[in-house]
């Protein structure tokens, strides 16, 4: 089976028992591999109502086709669960050398389920695979972690994943840290890690992936590396996402101050110039041989925050952490990643909730008594440290807010103020402002995305009028299945200018002696995103739940997308989906279609 | 206004400059009285040669708002606000 390792590892932590089984010829073909290969297996093994928590529900661990092949821009890996911060599908994709380590050991999926009694850490070294004691690990943050157990590799080439205090204390938006820098960020997969009392995964693979058609396949990563050093993806090269900032900013794109507004007057002091000016030290890749190189590493050189190193922030970071917690000095956003990074905060969500944090504390809604004396002002650098801090220990109010902002803003009475659909934090491209967004975080399978269709791509650009209701449904419809298929091979979405739809197909048949047409490609794109709309169907979501919350529908203020709005663009939507306009269902015909059985 | 960003402020040193473009207000023009008093290529950044279109992967803005298309068919007038980005959106 040319592309793929052919192998899936089970890892039961109740018993530390350890499985292997044959990857499915059907799974191969019907669903390709990542985003694929993720819901097709948590549709089939975790159940309606499966306690995110408990010890049936699993993470599943997934690599594409692509991974672990001579393309340099197939370096991700996806992680699948029933998240806890949202009860429905939890996601989230990572860059780092876990994705080709796991292939390289022989298998394209990892799968962790149950739960075990003490602290443990997998270590997959090719066909030796173990569970161990990481009694001495527990407490430690990510970083003390990582180093730790690349110590027991000694020089070899080890994918690490790690989870700090939030994923122990059961923070419902922990992380995963991936090799230091990189992050499984969304959904709380590094608190499912935590509730199985998984400290850490290592991986080190020394095998190779066979493909189809080597020299085919070089050819085409070549001319991807030529063309990845040209202009069509200079912004990513040279900026980084953090180009963004300001564009957002300008085009009134970009939340400020828990989404009191629209554009933030700091924009300058915490944009790119700025990091470039104040932080930046240089460009580094995913992995060593990414010809695209957009993370930036950052060191903070003077000042209180001094020493403090990332490679970030990214624009989400800069948002969550900076305009929507009013701070605008670089420096302390570097900070403020930095301790995300080491104690396992998604820093959307860590972010998100200091800036709800405060908008309680402005309406006197939570006051120093809860916070331990601290005083939750926008613009205060330290009260978001000290925030975060205080969510990853379940101190004080920090244990109400590592719960989620949705259940936070239940508690205290103030839902209205709480941004976020299904459960997860809005991200960082204004929904009041570019309307396809706003579709795209009411219908986003995982809550509220940006990077399932990037709608905010080509509305940012000017491709298409961001201002404009009409055809957005069928927009966010069909990035949405390309997207799907982008994570499904699994390659960088960043990679789009260069690597686009015929590109992927070449690279499918080359790594994988399968001819398929765009369109073919394309139809598993949709049979995942209906797949993944089907496990939410089965937890209850239905067409009231893709809504947007009060702080965008709000017609009291100078930019909004209403219900009436929305509700126009969810009609179109599910039309060009195939899905009942009443229920948000798809349709038996569209099912059908795409080859779907379903309970 | 013409407002810099990304390298183009940071290559020129300067965040912002105001122009007097005369009866010619078009964005090229605008490029080519950049060029000239800040010594950066604009016009090779913004101004696709053979099309006369902005390229793919820059921005302007004016008024908050981005041009797309053949650019010098969009005329400025007094009070306009051009914001040059010499980079794209992504993320």
């Amino acid at each position: 089976m040319y592309g793929y390792a052919g192998r899936i590892l089970r890892v039961d932590l109740s018993d530390s028992g350890i499985r292997e089984g044959e990857l499915n010829e059907e799974l191969v073909e019907k669903y390709v591999g990542g985003n694929g290969f993720g819901i097709k297996i948590l549709y089939d093994e975790v159940g309606p109502g499966t306690d995110p928590l408990g010890p049936s529900n699993k993470i599943i661990f997934v690599t594409g086709p692509l991974c672990g092949t001579i393309l340099p821009i197939a370096v991700k890996f996806g992680a699948y669960a029933r998240s806890p911060l949202t009860g429905i599908l939890g996601e989230s994709f990572s860059s780092g050398i876990f994705s080709e380590g796991l292939k390289y050991a022989g298998y394209d999926v990892l799968i962790v389920e149950g739960r075990a009694k003490e602290p443990v850490y997998i270590t997959i070294s090719n066909d030796r695979v173990e569970v161990k004691d990481a009694g001495r690990f527990w407490g430690r943050n990510c970083w003390e972690v990582e180093d730790a157990i690349r110590g027991e590799f000694g020089a070899k080439r080890v994918g690490t994943l790690t989870i700090g205090p939030a994923g122990e204390n059961l923070v419902k938006f922990a992380c995963v840290t991936v090799d230091r820098y990189r992050q499984l960020g969304r959904t709380g997969i590094g608190c499912i890690m935590g509730s199985k009392n998984l400290k850490a995964i290592a991986v080190h693979g020394t095998g190779k992936v066979g493909v189809a058609n080597p020299a085919a396949l070089k050819g085409l990563a070549n001319e991807t590396i030529k063309r990845s050093l040209g202009p069509e993806i200079e912004h990513h090269r040279v900026y980084g996402t953090m180009g963004t900032v300001e564009i957002s900013s300008e085009q009134n794109a970009f939340p400020t101050r828990n989404w009191k507004s629209t554009s933030f007057e700091g924009a300058q002091e915490m944009g790119v110039e700025a990091m470039f000016e104040k932080t930046f030290v240089k460009d580094v890749g995913c992995v060593d041989r990414c010809p695209i190189a957009c993370g930036k590493l950052n060191v903070v050189k003077d000042g209180p925050y001094k020493g403090a190193t990332v490679v970030g922030p990214e624009y989400q970071t800069a948002y969550a952490l900076g305009s929507n917690c009013g701070v605008d000095d670089i420096r302390a956003i570097v900070k403020a990643n930095e301790v995300c990074d080491q104690l396992g905060i998604d820093t959307i969500s860590g972010g998100c909730a200091v800036a709800f944090a405060m908008e309680c504390f402005e309406r006197g809604l939570i006051g120093t008594r809860d916070t331990g004396g601290l005083g939750l002002r926008f613009g205060d650098p330290e009260a978001v440290l000290r925030t975060l801090e205080m969510v990853a220990r379940r101190e004080r109010v920090g244990d109400v807010l590592a719960e989620g902002v949705r259940s936070a803003s239940g508690k205290l009475g103030c839902e209205d103020i709480a941004v976020q659909v299904k459960g997860l934090d809005c991200p960082g491209y204004d929904a009041r402002t570019l309307k396809g967004t706003a579709l795209q975080y009411a219908v986003s399978s995982r809550g509220a995305c940006h990077l399932r269709a990037r709608a905010q791509v080509p509305e940012l650009r000017g491709v298409v009028d961001y201002t404009e209701i009409e055809g957005k449904g069928k927009l966010v419809k069909d990035r949405e299945d390309l997207f799907s298929l982008f994570d499904s091979m699994i390659v960088c979405k960043f990679a789009l200018p260069v690597f686009d739809l015929p590109e992927i197909a070449r690279a499918y048949e080359c790594a994988t002696g399968i001819r398929a047409s765009v369109e073919e490609l394309l139809l598993v794109g949709e049979r995942v995103t209906n797949l993944e709309r089907l496990f939410n169907v089965r937890e209850g979501i239905r067409r009231e739940d893709d809504n947007l919350p009060k702080k965008i529908t709000d017609s009291n203020q100078a930019r909004f997308t209403d219900q009436a709005q929305l509700d126009r663009m969810l009609d179109d939507y599910y039309d060009a989906r195939g899905w009942d306009r009443a229920t948000g269902l798809p349709r038996m015909d569209k099912m059908a279609e795409l080859d779907l059985e379903v309970d | 206004m013409a407002e810099l960003r990304g390298k183009a402020q940071i290559e020129t040193g300067k965040k912002q400059e105001r122009i007097e473009l005369g009866q010619d207000a078009s964005i090229p023009r605008l490029l080519d009285v950049l060029e000239i008093r800040l010594n950066w290529p604009f016009r090779e950044k913004f101004l696709d040669p053979v099309t006369g279109d902005l390229p793919k992967n820059v921005i302007i803005l004016v008024n908050g708002l981005p041009v797309r298309g053949k650019i010098g068919s969009t005329l400025l007038k007094d009070g306009d606000r051009v914001v040059l980005f010499p980079h794209t959106a992504c993320g």
